[in-house]
């Protein structure tokens, strides 16, 4: 599960073709996200807006307290977001992801 | 841990666009896309890889939601009605027919009974459309049945969260904003039955008369339903809870519930004659008019939703009529003078696996907050309940021990602790019965020290009663009642991990070993103990008054219990033997020995009995001692002396005189056991591998041994 590795700092040059300089850099842009406010619309249409703080190979995603924003335009109407707390969002049900500035 | 970013929702802001995506969307002008990088880079790590953060462990990874999973995530659209959810503004607000009216009720009623079977207002009775406008259906029968719904959830909401017997695995009190009490009070909703009740009654005056057979039988139907819900309204009503200055209407109570079993007969009857739900074309889904099941899906806890299975309406009466039947049951606990019998009831009625609502009821009838005198009368009748069980001297009407200040304090003291240990003891009996094994595990710490000063007290006296005339002793009076209540407590606890199937097939010899080597043996010396005891009591005061003894004598009072204590030991003890026996043959499956301990296990099952002194935990090599000599008998005479335990039994068993059901049923079990196990002794079937069963039908501890 721990993976130190992850942690280990690289050159960021994230243009370069080699294999481990290539995952240094996706791993710095990750880094880069990691705890900040990410939002995600899953092919339901909902959109879920939660703390970005795991994922993996897959895309699959854990985000913190999070809330569930339904698409009015979807379902017809509009209505509170619901809080849901810490939840895993499967990588192939992942639309979109945008991250908050 | 890192920046949090505020995020700013967009309600006021009309200059973005994207507000169409809901009032309160964080504002994606702040949000910056990701998508394609965010795969890009997730697809250089490994297969398996994780990556987080530094605070992030395996609790995070387990107890996240997972999205999109339809058992876990309640908000999917899936999870979402299907068939487009009706606003309230479209439903059928007046000119219901009778039919549907019917079926309204009897669907509300079942989803009532689903939730006293520890399911969601949201998903039950919350479901029904028009519970959340009951003011605005034009149609009275339907409109005062939504009312008094309300109320009748508020009043039984009220008895469980009074009661304190509730864990949530029985109840969820929720009630999700839905709220309507005290809007109409208690006497308006009866005042509005009524009328409902009285249109009723005359429209079947007119309907009887006419042609029209149908009609009269629809009002019959809905007229039925009514009057049902009113009178079980008022039952609750009559107990007067909550009420501090006014004690429960028992007689009016059982009054009304023999009417409520009286109506039901009608409803089952007529169960045909409601709406009934109509499949919906080309799937599996029903529908029922004015339900709609998913309607309250958002207001769910954000844990996955619980499934929920509403009963069929026929199934919902069913379980109104034996809940009648049961609080009638329960009202008996008030009328009952000896508190030993009244602790009786309490453990027959919690043994019926009774529901919350009968179970709060009781506690609340039993130890009613509302009467001042509850604690002192509590004592009272544990003074009674000594008195009947040993007569202590120091507890006798005309005793003049009390007359010493200091033995006063000791006893009354005494009598104090008991009745605090014993409402424990109530309480617990209120619990659901895999809570009360905890429970009972706990309380024998409790009862630990209520042995410890009943034995100081009666050691006090002792010094007294000794030097009175004619000297009497005083020694084990109270310890021993302590000792009789601590064993059944002890049996009742080692008896429960039958009932819940806590025990494994190659457990049940330490088990039983235990029931059969000591707890029914000590149970049965003390009672023996008390026994000797009275009647040596009855001797000195038949002789200090000089009476003649009086011809006819008095019937031993422990007789029957103690009898049913030695079929007990025999029953016990037959199955010990049978089951030695059969792990002999090798019909029993045990663990193997690389992974097995059994001094383990067994320490484990018999952990609570260590904090009691009185009697003291056997410990396992003494297990081990007595079970190794036994095993070096044959596989046969161990069968062999397990008959003759059953045969003993039942021999027991059938001269109590009026067995109840339960003795009834353990003497088909013993005489069952009886025949198998001479089967067994005379080698039949002995290597055929016909797997063995222990059959739990008959009664929940005590199995049936059966080839299958």
């Amino acid at each position: 599960m721990s993976n130190l590795e992850t942690w280990v700092d690289g050159p960021a040059d994230g243009e370069s073709t080699d294999p481990v300089s290539k995952k240094t850099a996706a791993l710095q842009k990750l880094r880069n996200w990691i705890n900040k406010m990410m939002r995600i619309e899953m092919t339901d249409t909902r959109i879920l807006v939660g703390r970005f703080i795991c994922t993996d190979r897959d895309g699959n995603t854990i985000m913190a307290s999070c809330h569930e924003y339904l698409n009015p335009e979807v379902c017809g109407f509009s209505d509170e977001p619901r809080l849901l707390g810490l939840v895993m969002v499967p990588g192939r049900h992942i639309v979109s992801v945008s991250i908050f500035k | 841990m890192g920046d949090i970013v505020t995020v700013e929702y967009t309600k006021d802001d009309n200059s973005e666009k994207k507000a169409n995506m809901g009032p309160r969307l964080p504002r994606m002008g702040d949000a910056e896309d990701i998508t394609e990088e965010f795969f890009s880079a997730v697809k250089e790590l490994s297969l398996g890889e994780l990556f987080h953060d530094e605070f992030f462990g395996l609790f995070e990874a387990m107890s996240a939601i997972e999205m999109m999973d339809p058992k876990m995530d309640a908000g999917m659209l899936c999870n979402r009605s299907r068939v487009p959810a009706l606003s309230a503004d479209e439903l059928k607000m007046e000119g219901l027919t009778e039919a549907e009216q019917i079926g309204i009720i009897d669907a509300t009623l079942a989803c009532l009974v689903s939730w006293l079977e520890g399911h969601s207002l949201a998903q039950t009775v919350f479901t029904n459309l028009y519970m959340s406008k009951p003011h605005s259906i034009h149609d009275r029968p339907l409109r005062a049945f939504c009312i008094v719904v309300y109320n009748i959830i508020e009043l039984l909401k009220d008895f469980v969260e009074g009661a304190l017997v509730v864990e949530e695995e029985d109840f969820q009190p929720m009630t999700y904003g839905y709220n309507l009490y005290p809007e109409v009070p208690h006497a308006r909703t009866i005042g509005l039955l009524k009328e409902v009740e009285d249109e009723l009654t005359k429209s079947l005056r007119t309907s009887a008369v006419s042609s029209n057979k149908e009609r009269h039988d629809d009002v019959v139907a809905l007229h039925a339903r009514i009057r049902l819900l009113r009178i079980f309204y008022q039952a609750l009503l009559s107990l007067n809870w909550r009420e501090a200055d006014k004690e429960a209407n028992i007689g009016e109570f059982q009054k009304l519930l023999n009417s409520c079993i009286e109506i039901i007969p009608t409803l089952q009857e007529t169960v045909s004659r409601g709406l009934q739900p109509v499949q919906v074309e080309n799937s599996d889904e029903f529908v029922m008019m004015g339900f709609d099941p998913l309607v309250n899906q958002r207001l769910l806890p954000p844990t996955f939703p619980r499934y929920t299975k509403i009963k069929s309406r026929p199934e919902a009466f069913v379980y109104l009529q034996e809940l009648f039947g049961r609080l009638k049951q329960v009202c008996k606990v008030v009328n009952i003078a000896s508190f030993h019998r009244v602790l009786d009831l309490f453990v027959s009625i919690s043994r019926s696996n009774a529901c919350i609502v009968s179970r709060s009821i009781m506690q609340i009838l039993y130890l009613r907050q509302g009467s001042k005198n509850r604690d002192r009368d509590l004592t009272e009748k544990l003074r009674e309940a000594a008195r009947s069980f040993i007569s202590p001297p120091a507890l006798l009407p005309r005793s003049t021990i009390l007359n010493n200040p200091q033995s006063k304090e000791y006893v009354d003291h005494f009598i104090g602790n008991c009745a605090l240990t014993f409402k424990g003891l109530i309480h617990l009996y209120g619990h659901n019965r895999a809570r009360q094994r905890d429970r009972l595990a706990g309380i024998m710490d409790e009862f630990a020290n209520l042995q410890d000063e009943a034995e100081r007290v009666d050691a006090f006296l002792n010094s007294i009663t000794m030097k009175g005339d004619p000297p009497r002793t005083h020694l084990a009076c109270f310890g021993t009642w302590m000792l009789y209540h601590t064993l059944k407590i002890m049996i009742m606890f080692l008896l429960s991990g039958f009932e819940l199937e806590l025990y494994s097939v190659h457990e049940y010899t330490y088990v039983f070993w235990y029931l059969y080597e000591f707890l029914y043996g000590w149970v049965i010396s003390s009672l023996t103990r008390a026994d000797n005891y009275l009647a040596e009591q009855q001797l000195l005061s038949s002789k200090s008054t000089r009476r003649k003894p009086a011809k006819k004598q008095k019937p031993r009072p422990f007789v029957r219990e103690i009898t049913y204590n030695q079929a007990m030991q025999n029953m016990c003890g037959g199955y010990y033997k049978a089951v030695l026996g059969l792990k002999l043959d090798g019909k029993i499956r045990v663990p193997r020995t690389e992974f097995d301990c059994e001094r383990v296990r067994y320490e484990h099952r018999f952990f609570p009995f260590g904090m009691l002194v009185t009697p003291p935990p056997v410990q396992y090599y003494e297990f081990q001692e007595m079970t190794s000599l036994l095993e070096q008998s044959s596989s046969e005479m161990l069968y062999a002396a397990a008959y003759e335990h059953f045969h003993r039994a039942k021999t027991l068993f059938e001269g109590i005189v009026n067995p109840d059901q339960e003795v009834r049923n353990l003497l088909k079990i013993a005489k069952t056991n009886y025949v198998v196990l001479k089967l067994f002794a005379t080698g039949h079937k002995r290597d055929s591998d016909v797997p063995l069963d222990f059959n739990f039908t008959v009664h929940q501890c005590f199995p049936i041994i059966k080839l299958n």
